[in-house]
């Protein structure tokens, strides 16, 4: 039982970074309808951003700045520069940003070499609590993590739900010729969305680090979590990210404890038969795809 | 002999001309087939370093022509390629640890390819687009999570060692040299077998499919069926390649099948040019080439390889194949606009007899016939944007 708790609390704060990557690859699928496959790649890049300025700075909240800050950058430089030149074709954006993987992976091996790294959290957050449960002593880490991707995904809700942003970018969701057609500059809307997609990837693959560890590969599991959390939950649903994140984190928690031959490949499986028989996936309204 | 509209205007121009350019066509292409033939074969059955690098490219070229068959032809490009090459090669190697010759795990291998797409198969068609690259680099996923995670079954990262290779009669394939004769007339057969299913009614309701897959299922065809057979043989094609691929390498380990290796596969049909024959077999030279040669002399062969992949995204969306034909239709409209000079009279001369080909233009404007779907349908490319043409 106690290992029980144990997993669920992990399965938790990975449901957190996995929700923080997919939130902002929903948003930029469901307003742009760009299928971008660098995702994962940017998510890794932001966590090695962040260790080369925490070793310059030693400072973590730093790292995470510019981390964030810096794949924001790369998501304006692929929106403004890369897709435009892609004549619209979902298939052509798909290939384009496969072919970004390539680069994003070698250059980060070209630059920080193909050992893992790793980022230690500073002070009280390197330290373990003791749990009033059986006990359990739990890293504070994680608490950290968790605590983080909440406050996150409450702002982000905010600004979705609250502002007048929000509501241009859950309009564009919906009808995107109608948001274009009532005088919004979709232009900017899309540029917006894009950087706040990659940005969020960023922060993830920084915060991420101590759960996932900042290795090559890294990349491909992120980006495949993240596709399945978006199908399943809905492609373009904010509310959809949350529980499919949840759903994917928990299955690979208790799957890599429990069964752990087949942990990777059952994660899949929600996602095929989703495709099949709710294509708009658990919370999408409509069939995004 | 599909006629570009620039093409057949040049070749209604003037009659000298058209004889000559038709001929110079006939003639160019069984001799360049045959000379890269002839080029392949000698470098892979030379001995050289240069030997395992084309018996590479022959056998990731079987695998693309197989993803090309359903990705170029059918309009579903798929991400989950290498995870079928990898189950031929582990259907092989685990066969084989369990006490199996190895015809017999040849045959399991197969059996198990053929098994696992007539399953995943049945998901798989039912959605086309985006969703289909979705749902197959799932599949490959799956395939790749149990190659990785299935330690018992697999070897984990170890990989299974193959140590037993065929033979027939005198022809032992565990002799590398026998094994690269053998991978090029499976790779004869299998680019045979592409032509012969390119051209059939079965090819040409594919590329219906891809075009207008409504009108197609009012005009009768079973789509579903169609897609489900494309999806079969693409599926065999990777399973066949990863059958030689592990008898070459002799050890198949997860990154055979790994994400990347999906993408690689994508790269070689993409980059040599969606729904053309030989574009996925230029297309796995290249790749290979940059994986085993450019890497000797540039490190970062990977950033340049996906430089150059974007690249031809943007600018040539049909890939190597469609930069010749976009040459040569330019070759022809400047060798009809001179008229027929010395280049092309010298042309004329290697291309003797011109043969019957060049029938003369008779009856209505081909351009004017109402294309009749099925049989002329026009090639859609699925690269060139939303709506416009």
């Amino acid at each position: 039982m106690t290992e029980f708790i144990v997993q669920t609390i992990n399965g938790l704060t990975l449901a957190g970074v996995i929700f923080l990557v997919s939130s902002g690859f929903t948003l930029i699928f469901g307003v742009m309808r760009v299928t971008s496959l660098a995702h994962g790649a940017i998510f890794l890049l932001g966590g090695y951003v962040a260790y080369s300025v925490i070793q310059h700075l030693h400072n973590f909240f730093w790292g995470l700045a510019a981390g964030t800050v810096a794949m924001g950058a790369l998501g304006l430089l692929v929106e403004r520069g890369l897709l435009p030149l892609l004549r619209r074709s979902e298939m052509a954006e798909l290939l384009a940003t496969l072919g970004l993987v390539y680069v994003i992976d070698d250059v980060s091996l070209a630059i920080w070499g193909g050992n893992p790294l790793n980022i230690t959290l500073p002070g009280v957050l390197n330290d373990s609590t003791t749990l009033p449960y059986r006990g359990i002593v739990y890293p504070n880490e994680r608490f950290f993590i968790l605590g983080v991707s909440v406050a996150v995904a409450v702002a982000l809700y905010l600004l979705l739900r609250r502002t007048r942003v929000g509501a241009i970018i859950r309009a564009g969701v919906d009808d995107r010729d109608m948001v274009s057609a009532l005088g919004i500059n979709v232009r900017v809307v899309f540029s917006a969305v894009f950087v706040l997609g990659a940005a969020l990837a960023g922060f993830a693959g920084v915060l991420g680090v101590p759960i996932v560890g900042l290795a090559t590969g890294n990349d491909t599991t992120i980006l495949l979590l993240a596709l399945a959390v978006v199908v399943i939950g809905g492609l373009g649903s904010y509310e959809g990210a949350i529980l499919g994140s949840i759903i994917i984190a928990l299955a690979d928690t208790y799957g890599t404890a429990y069964f752990p031959a087949v942990s990777y490949s059952v994660l899949f499986i929600p996602l095929v038969v989703i495709l099949l028989v709710r294509p708009q996936g658990l919370l999408g309204r409509r069939a995004a795809i | 002999m599909s006629g570009a509209p620039g093409r057949l205007r040049a070749a209604a121009s003037s009659a000298p001309a058209r004889r000559v350019l038709a001929g110079a066509d006939m003639a160019a292409w069984p001799v360049l087939s045959l000379a890269a033939l002839a080029v392949g074969a000698y470098f892979l059955l030379s001995g050289t370093y240069l030997s395992t690098i084309f018996e590479d490219v022959l056998i990731y070229a079987i695998a693309a022509m197989g993803l090309d068959f359903l990705g170029g032809y059918g309009g579903l490009v798929s991400l989950g390629q290498a995870g079928f090459l990898g189950l031929g090669a582990y259907g092989v190697g685990i066969a084989e640890v369990h006490g199996f010759g190895p015809w017999a795990a040849v045959g399991i291998a197969i059996g198990v390819v053929i098994g696992f797409a007539a399953v995943t198969g049945v998901v798989a068609v039912r959605v086309s687009g985006i969703t289909y690259v979705i749902i197959t680099l799932a599949i490959g996923q799956i395939l790749w999570g149990l190659s990785y995670q299935w330690t018992s079954l697999t070897g984990g990262d170890n990989g299974i060692p193959v140590t037993t290779a065929p033979s027939l009669g005198p022809l032992h394939l565990s002799d590398q040299q026998t094994l690269r004769a053998a991978t090029l007339v499976v790779f004869l057969v299998a680019f045979g077998l592409l032509m012969l299913m390119v051209r059939s009614p079965f090819g040409l309701s594919l590329r219906g499919m891809k075009s207008n897959e409504r009108r197609l299922r009012a005009l009768g065809y079973q789509t579903a069926i169609q897609r489900y057979l494309g999806y079969l043989v693409a599926s065999v094609f990777a399973g066949i390649a990863g059958i030689l691929y592990v008898f070459a390498n002799l050890l198949v380990s997860p990154s055979t099948l790994e994400f990347s290796q999906d993408g690689y596969l994508v790269l070689m049909v993409i980059l040599g040019g969606l729904a053309s024959i030989w574009g996925p077999v230029l297309g796995a030279v290249v790749i290979v080439l940059f994986q085993q040669e450019v890497s000797i002399y540039l490190s970062r062969w990977q950033t340049l390889m996906g430089a150059v992949f974007i690249a031809a995204v943007i600018f040539t969306p049909d890939g190597i194949a469609g930069l010749v034909k976009a040459a040569r239709g330019a070759l022809h409209r400047a060798a009809t606009a001179a008229g027929p000079g010395p280049a092309a009279l010298a042309a004329d001369l290697g291309a003797s007899p011109p043969g019957p080909a060049p029938a003369p233009q008779t009856g209505p404007d081909p351009d004017l016939i109402p294309r009749r779907a099925g049989t002329d349908i026009p090639n859609e490319r699925p690269l060139r944007g939303r709506g416009a043409p």
